[in-house]
């Protein structure tokens, strides 16, 4: 699963992202690991109970040197820090189709866990 | 009976349980402990049969038995769970599921339960905390083994009472292959616990590859005592199936059968029914009646069943009450009557009431003295229930021959049960509460009251001033019809309006209906009724009461001298009327040109004629050159700016979501978590080196959305830019046991779409360099992605790297994909 979060790293803007479950497990991380992984994977946690009470999928926050975007999906939360001028929009875009194909795996192997 | 084998019995235990047959699998259990004390199978499923049987302390005992052989035991934690539910001791609850949850991070309804138990406990802010040792446990299971050893060693270094994170440590340092750091941390969970299974486990295979073969095979016992058929030992080393052999019996283990008390089956008995005549009582104290008491003899017809101890009587009532401990003694109703006996009251002496000169009994009530004292008769049972004074009148003629019957059958009367009652108990039942109402002088209901009206209720006394009954006997219509007193036709008629007239008396007066009763109360209370010209709301904002005036269509109502003939509806149009004159009078800006709304909503044809008469191009060009008049640059100059306090204060706004402010507190919260330049400029650094090693390029940009998309990169064969196959192939050569330099060769390989290369460097790295497995994998799986042709040998690669790891699960799937792509791919061949 990892590599579908490494295409995302491809993009230039992009710093790291972390794939987490509804409740904020790590399913997969790329470009982060250990204790910040999980402060990334709490802190998409944090914003998801933002943007959901909202009614909305997609949400992101300003921070100090980036930008904090999350993208909620039906079974996973994908979380990316981006730089600052990361434009949200087209990265919305591509962070629905790593999440559908993450979603894919899912449910094609029945573990998320590779 | 012959002996089973303890896997038979662990699965008929099972089976009993998910059968409901709860007490066989206790027995079955026992059994089982009977011949292996220490198997935890067993204790855990004896705690879950016991549990279901509603015997929580038992339960508690065996689960805590269960987890003291296995730290790990998650069905242990969950029956403890349940009992502290069951308890309503959420907290405690909530802490078993938790640990529960933690050793099985994976199991969704550990997850729910915890999560439902955390806001039962805590409310609303009660949350599934992913914890370290959660952590931990999801490192363990997904093979990072080096992150679990750290999860659980933050763990620890918190919780040091945390056997279970321990023995997790101990497992993660043990498939690390840390020998001695897992044998020291076995020691320390033994420690803790003696008859961990797991650690013993684990400690027996460390010593056996230390050479150390009498040690383990020590700890080889008592890890078969724990496990005696090797099962969870198996299901532990699982990553190493060669060593499991050493855990394995050398032959399967056998339950031995419990002797259990033999029970025969009872015989028919064929004699003749037996004689349920009561026997006399015995006057003999009961502390001695069971030994003067001559053994009743049951007729049986066949005498070789006299020996058969199913034929021996049952012990009377008296034989038990003798026989009850002292300490009982006070349970009961055995119990209350020997309390009343302390407070004074006699017992009941059914033979007394045989003899009619020994005076009243003492539980007979007697309300005044001059009462005639006779002995109420035992047996007086009145027909309805009757006040309580009522049964403590003398009866007029004591009954002569039941007091036997009641010294017989022993039965106590309603006069006893009633003197024997707490003075001052509780009201219970309808009885007594109709008593109580008695006592403060309510009557009792009476149905022929109730056709009267409210009014007319009878007072607080109704024996001195009755009330007259009213006659509610139906007349005989028919008799009269026959006598020829009356035709039918008039019964009817008459009939009817006295049935009105009695519907009309049976409503009670005081009690508004609807809302015409309503408007009357209204009336009577000197309320003035509605009126629209009493109201100062200007005609335009009448829409509503407008639309009903038909003041365009009949001008000839307005005219105020016919206004009080006509209709109220006339009237408030002439109100209306009044009112616009008056409006016009006050100077209202061009009212007269422009339409009354009455006359649009009044009638559709009289306002497509209004509007047709309406110049609404001329009003445009009005309107536009009015507004081109003004000078609005002058009135902007003219008009001070108001601070926006003053404009907050003058017009406060209704209170809205504030997602700006609600943004700012998302992001300080999210800062104080740690995301800040630190951890952006810690990503940067990890990005580079993820470039710098090739695995990502990092230089696309987002911004063309046609050119970016974020889907797998199609193959390409050739040499992909950047990838200087030739030198990677030279470094191998140069290097053919490098790893490293065979790895980066693999991956370009790949990326060059040539993936039947790139797998045999992949195979090389499976055998040679087995700490290069999860680049190995990642490569792996990029070529079932971008080389469908040579996915089924990937797969197969895959399913022996995590065969090699121990993970039996995904080895399979990987096979089975393995299968199932070359099965796709000669299918696609053939077709």
């Amino acid at each position: 699963m990892e590599n579908y979060l490494l295409d995302l790293l491809e993009y230039r803007d992009v710093l790291a992202v972390v794939a987490t479950t509804a409740d904020g497990l790590i399913v997969a991380t790329a470009g982060l690991n250990g204790d910040d992984a999980e402060v990334l994977a709490a802190s998409g946690s944090a914003l998801a109970q933002h943007v959901v009470q909202q009614g909305e999928r997609y949400g992101s926050v300003t921070v100090q040197g980036g930008v904090l975007h999350l993208l909620v999906g039906d079974e996973l939360m994908l979380v990316a820090l981006t730089d600052p001028a990361a434009p949200g929009e087209r990265l919305v875009d591509v962070m629905d189709g790593v999440l559908t194909q993450l979603a894919q795996v899912i449910r094609d192997d029945g573990s998320a866990i590779e | 009976m012959p002996a089973l084998l303890l896997a038979e019995a662990v699965q008929q235990a099972q089976d009993a349980i998910s059968a409901g047959d709860y007490r066989r699998a206790v027995e079955t259990c026992r059994q089982v402990l009977h011949s292996y004390p220490d198997c935890v199978t067993a204790h855990r499923l004896l705690g879950e049969a016991y549990l279901e049987q509603r015997d929580e302390a038992a339960a508690e005992r065996a689960f805590t038995a269960a987890l003291q052989r296995d730290p790990q035991c998650v069905g242990a934690y969950v029956g403890l769970g349940l009992i502290a539910e069951a308890r309503r001791d959420s907290e405690a609850a909530l802490a078993y599921f938790q640990a529960a949850w933690e050793i099985a991070p994976t199991r969704g309804d550990l997850r729910e339960r915890v999560v439902r138990l955390a806001r039962d406990t805590y409310g609303p802010e009660g949350r599934l905390q992913l914890t370290r040792a959660a952590l931990g446990s999801i490192h363990y299971h997904a093979g990072r083994w080096g992150r679990a050893v750290s999860e659980c060693a933050a763990v620890l270094a918190e919780y040091p009472g945390r056997v279970d994170v321990r023995l997790r440590l101990a497992e993660a340092l043990w498939r690390r292959g840390e020998w001695e750091r897992a044998a020291a941390t076995c020691r320390a969970v033994l420690e803790q616990s003696p008859g961990a299974f797991g650690a013993l486990v684990l400690l027996a295979d460390i010593e056996r590859r230390l050479g150390n073969d009498e040690e383990a095979a020590k700890l080889r016992e008592h890890v078969q005592a724990a496990d005696p058929d090797g099962s969870r030992a198996a299901e532990l080393l699982a990553a190493v199936p060669d060593r499991v052999d050493f855990f394995l019996p050398a032959e399967p283990p056998v339950v031995e059968e419990v002797a259990e008390p033999t029970v025969d089956v009872e015989r028919p008995r064929i004699g003749p029914a037996p004689d349920f005549t009561a026997p006399e009582i015995d006057e003999t104290p009961a502390t001695t009646w069971q030994a003067a008491a001559p053994e009743p003899v049951i007729p049986v017809e066949d005498a070789a069943d006299a020996a058969d101890p199913f034929d021996v009587p049952l012990p009377s009532d008296q034989e038990l009450e003798a026989a009850r401990p002292d300490s009982l003694s006070t349970a009961g109703y055995t119990g209350l009557l020997r309390s009343l006996e302390d407070s004074g009251i006699e017992p009941f002496d059914a033979a007394a009431f045989g003899d009619s000169d020994a005076g009243p009994p003492p539980w007979v009530l007697e309300p005044e003295e001059s009462a005639p004292a006779e002995p109420e008769p035992a047996f007086s049972e009145p027909a309805e229930p009757e006040p309580l004074a009522a049964a403590a009148a003398p009866a007029a003629e004591p009954a002569e021959e039941e007091p036997d019957l009641a010294a017989l059958l022993g039965i106590s009367s309603d006069q006893e049960i009633e003197a024997a009652r707490p003075d001052d108990g509780p009201l219970s039942g309808y009885t007594t509460i109709l008593r109580s109402l008695e006592d403060t002088g309510l009557a009792p209901f009476d149905p022929g009251l109730t056709a009267e009206p409210a009014a007319a209720l009878p007072d607080e006394t109704p024996e001195e001033t009755p009330e007259p009954e009213r006659d509610l006997v139906v007349p005989d219509v028919a008799a009269e019809i026959d006598a020829g007193e009356t035709t039918a036709g008039e019964v009817l008629a008459g009939d009817w309006d006295s049935i009105d007239r009695e519907i009309l008396e049976a409503i009670p007066g005081e009690m508004p209906r609807g809302y015409t009763d309503e408007l009357r109360s209204l009336d009577a209370a000197g309320v003035e009724p509605f009126t629209f010209d009493e109201e100062e709301i200007p005609f335009f904002q009448r829409t509503r009461q407008d639309d009903v005036l038909p003041v365009a269509e009949e001008p000839a109502v307005a005219e105020k001298g016919s206004v009080a003939e006509e209709s109220p509806v006339a009237e408030e149009a002439a109100d209306t009327e009044a009112e616009i004159e008056s409006l016009e009078a006050a100077d209202l800006p061009a009212e007269a040109d422009v339409p009354a709304p009455a006359a649009d909503a009044a009638d559709e044809s009289a306002e497509a004629m209004l509007l047709d008469e309406v110049d609404l191009a001329g009003l445009e060009e009005e309107v536009e050159s009015t507004l081109a008049e003004v000078d609005t640059a002058g009135l902007e100059d003219e008009v001070e700016p108001v601070p926006a306090e003053t404009v907050v204060d003058e017009a406060p706004a209704l209170p809205e979501y504030d997602e700006a402010g609600d943004a700012a507190a998302v992001s300080s919260a999210i800062e104080r978590l740690g995301v800040g330049p630190d951890l952006v400029e810690r990503a940067r650094d990890a990005k580079e080196e993820l470039i710098a090693s090739g695995r990502i390029t990092g230089d696309q940009p987002l911004e063309p959305a046609a050119e970016t998309a974020a889907a797998p990169v199609e193959p390409e064969t050739g040499e992909p830019e950047g990838v200087d196959l030739a030198a990677l192939e030279g470094a191998v050569r140069e290097h053919p046991e490098s790893s490293e330099a065979r790895l980066a060769l693999a991956e370009g390989l790949v990326e060059a779409g040539q993936a039947e290369t790139a797998l045999e460097h992949y195979q090389w790295l499976y055998r040679h360099a087995p700490d290069q497995s999860e680049a190995v994998i990642r490569g792996l799986i990029r070529i079932t992605e971008l080389a469908p042709e040579s996915a089924p040998a990937a797969h197969r690669l895959l399913g022996a790297i995590y065969r090699k790891r121990g993970d039996v699960h995904l080895a399979s799937r990987h096979y089975g994909l393995a299968v199932s792509r070359a099965q796709g791919r000669r299918g696609e061949r053939r077709g």
